[in-house]
């Protein structure tokens, strides 16, 4: 009986996930945990201090959530950018030099499975990290938003009392006052923040395919995802002010290089909702969607230059 | 050479693909900017006024952090009553942040109310100076404000508080303009407190009283309107203005007894511009009915009659302790002091004698 050698299929799951789960150890051996007691340290910062602030009787509280929210949330986007862009540059060119990645490709492992593998791994170890965070943020919040709360309904019987409120006025500042504590919108948001953090670790991905330098990767992954914040703010002056006619040479290659970025304007929603706005889930359907396509084609590109590349 | 082959088709798929993608892209932002899911761009002046690190910062999508850190530093120019530093500190925020309410609120009261009271008793300025810096101060919180309620135009609750801003007895005012936004904020919102503001503001103004009066007749149709003080006695105010006689005194202002003690309050308010058609001749049927005594009658004096001394014990008032000039109350002070709590302990001694 004769066997007949056979390629492995393209794509496996489980070889992904190993890929993925050693990954996501590697990292965490790397000490990328670390960044946490920042997070921790921040958090401790905001539960012992009142941050200083105005604000009279009737607005009792929404600032001191709005203030607590910003800077937590702020660290975890920034542990999400960093991680995302640090973490992946690092990968394929620590294997090249560990000697691992010829060791599994060696192997019955096509390329895509290694790139998937990787990217998956660092996106775990993001996800883990927001994990931790957004609970300890929403503990904090909600411990904090049930101090105000009591303030809240001392400030509210007085306002009541003197006729400057009716009970249909407390029960809207109420709902306000709670719009700024633990909502689904809150952590739609920080589903958003990986949203972000995974286009650019697949656009650092891309990049480290054909870079030889891990800090070339990191400088480039930055500065786009610098422009595409910039584009996001910047593309609207520019439509406004734009002196070229459509269809000429200037105008296509400026709409060239706009496109080439990841738009993070939709991204932006963010901000809003730490604002007290409410995230609709079909707007989070839209960017699930949003950064699965831009996920998709730069993993599809990296496996385009990571196929020819000679190891 | 390969690898620059690969590298031009990666671009040129991503390029090609942005093409293809972009009207997506925008559809999505446009659908977001029209519900106020996404923050306007940062305004070019504001990129100058951020500095590198900060505008990196906003850049990179931390707006809120920005703010919130910009808001704590502006806290800080108003301990220091660094009112320039102040303004600028906030046109930063609001940049930064144009939908959050708050921040509009209160950059525009520490310019409108704090400098304005700042100006009006900081030492060293001569007199014509103190009246600019106040009238300067006071129109760039309107100003902040108004910008405000242009931005967010769903929001009347900013209306709201110009509206308060601008008819504030106490600061100079724009009741006109202090209508409209009442106004606005009412046809936005529905909200039965701005329907009230409406016409405690519209009454205010004597060349508009038949407006003011029709106004109140649609207030005082919404049940919940005539719960309140201030809406009963104006009502009953423009209805005696009117020469009208729809409502009784008593389905007005709950019962006679009520209306002793609701009335006199409402007269004292005559400062303020309020219509006082009618009032002092019921309080002083009032007076007269339920035996008030004459050291306890409200209407003794005019509200805003000075006194160097205490008009019951003759004595005069003590000099005031830091500058001290002599000090003088008007009647309304005196009256909403003591002698209003004595009169309203009276009044609900006869109604437990009957």
């Amino acid at each position: 009986m004769s066997r007949h050698p056979h390629s492995p299929p393209l794509f496996s799951f489980s070889r992904i996930w190993i890929i993925a789960g050693n990954t996501f150890t590697h990292l965490m051996r790397m000490k990328v945990f670390y960044f946490l007691l920042v997070f921790v340290l921040i958090w401790l910062g905001l539960n012992v201090f009142k941050l200083p602030h105005t604000a009279g009787p009737e607005s009792v509280g929404g600032e001191e959530l709005r203030l607590l929210k910003a800077p937590l949330v702020g660290t975890m986007k920034l542990f999400a950018i960093i991680i995302g862009i640090v973490a992946t540059a690092l990968l394929i060119p620590r294997d090249v030099e560990d000697r691992t990645l010829y060791t599994i490709l060696a192997k019955p492992v096509p390329r895509l499975d290694y790139l998937l593998g990787k990217l998956f791994g660092v996106l775990l170890l993001i996800l883990a990290g927001l994990t931790i965070m957004t609970l300890l943020l929403d503990a904090v919040l909600w411990y904090r938003t049930q101090g105000i709360l009591t303030e809240f309904n001392k400030v509210a019987d007085i306002l009541i009392e003197q006729q400057q409120w009716t009970v249909e006025d407390r029960q809207e500042a109420r709902a306000e006052l709670l719009s700024h504590g633990v909502t689904w919108s809150l952590q739609g948001a920080i589903l958003v923040i990986f949203f972000e953090a995974a286009i650019i670790a697949a656009l650092a991905l891309l990049v480290s395919t054909f870079s030889t330098s891990t800090l070339f990767t990191v400088v480039i992954s930055t500065l786009s995802y610098f422009i595409g914040n910039f584009i996001a703010d910047g593309l609207d002056h520019w439509q406004g002010s734009s002196g070229t006619g459509e269809g000429t040479l200037g105008d296509l290659s400026s709409r060239a290089l706009f496109v080439a970025f990841p738009d993070y304007r939709p991204f932006k929603i963010v901000d809003e909702v730490l604002a007290g706005q409410i995230f609709p889930p079909d707007i989070l359907g839209s960017l699930a969607l949003s950064t699965g396509l831009y996920v998709g084609l730069y993993v599809v590109l990296s496996w385009f230059i990571f196929t020819y590349k000679e190891i | 050479m390969k690898f620059f082959r690969n590298l031009s088709v990666v671009l040129a798929a991503i390029i090609l693909t942005g093409f293809l993608r972009r009207p997506f892209d925008d559809r999505l932002a446009e659908d977001m900017q029209e519900r106020n899911l996404l923050p306007p761009p940062i305004a070019l002046d504001t990129r100058e006024e951020l500095g590198q690190t900060a505008l990196a910062i906003a850049l990179g999508g931390l707006r809120p952090l920005v703010a919130a850190m910009t808001n704590i530093q502006a806290h800080g120019h108003w301990e220091e009553q660094d009112w320039h530093e102040l303004e600028q500190s906030y046109k930063t925020i609001v940049a930064l942040q144009p939908r959050v309410r708050y921040y509009w609120d209160a950059g525009s009261w520490h310019l409108y109310s704090n400098a304005y009271a700042d100006y009006a008793d900081r030492p060293g300025l001569s007199e014509g100076r103190r009246k600019r810096k106040q009238k300067e101060f006071f129109e760039k919180g309107i100003a902040f404000l108004e910008r405000g309620v242009e931005q967010n135009p769903r929001d009347w609750r900013l209306c709201h508080l110009l509206g308060n801003a601008l008819s504030a007895n106490w600061r100079p005012q724009n009741l006109e303009r202090a209508v409209e936004c009442f106004e606005r904020g009412h046809a936005e919102s529905g909200a039965p407190q701005l329907q009230r503001n409406h016409v405690y503001c519209l009454s205010r103004i004597p060349e508009r009283k038949m407006e003011a009066w029709e106004a109140c007749r649609r207030m005082w149709t919404n049940e919940g309107n005539r719960r309140y003080n201030t809406p009963q006695t104006i009502f009953f105010a423009l209805q005696s203005w009117a020469g009208e006689t729809t409502y009784s005194m008593e389905e007005i202002l709950g019962s006679r007894m009520a209306a002793a003690q609701k009335l006199p309050d409402y007269w004292f308010r005559q400062v303020e511009g309020f219509p006082m058609d009618g009032v002092a001749e019921t309080i002083n049927q009032l007076c007269e009915e339920f035996e008030i005594p004459r050291d306890l009658h409200p209407l003794t004096f005019p509200p805003g009659e000075t006194f160097d001394h205490d008009p019951y014990t003759r004595k005069p008032y003590p000099p005031r302790p830091v500058t001290g000039e002599p000090r003088t109350k008007t009647w309304r002070s005196i009256w909403m002091n003591r002698p209003r709590d004595a009169y309203r302990t009276y009044l609900r001694s006869v109604e437990a004698k009957r």
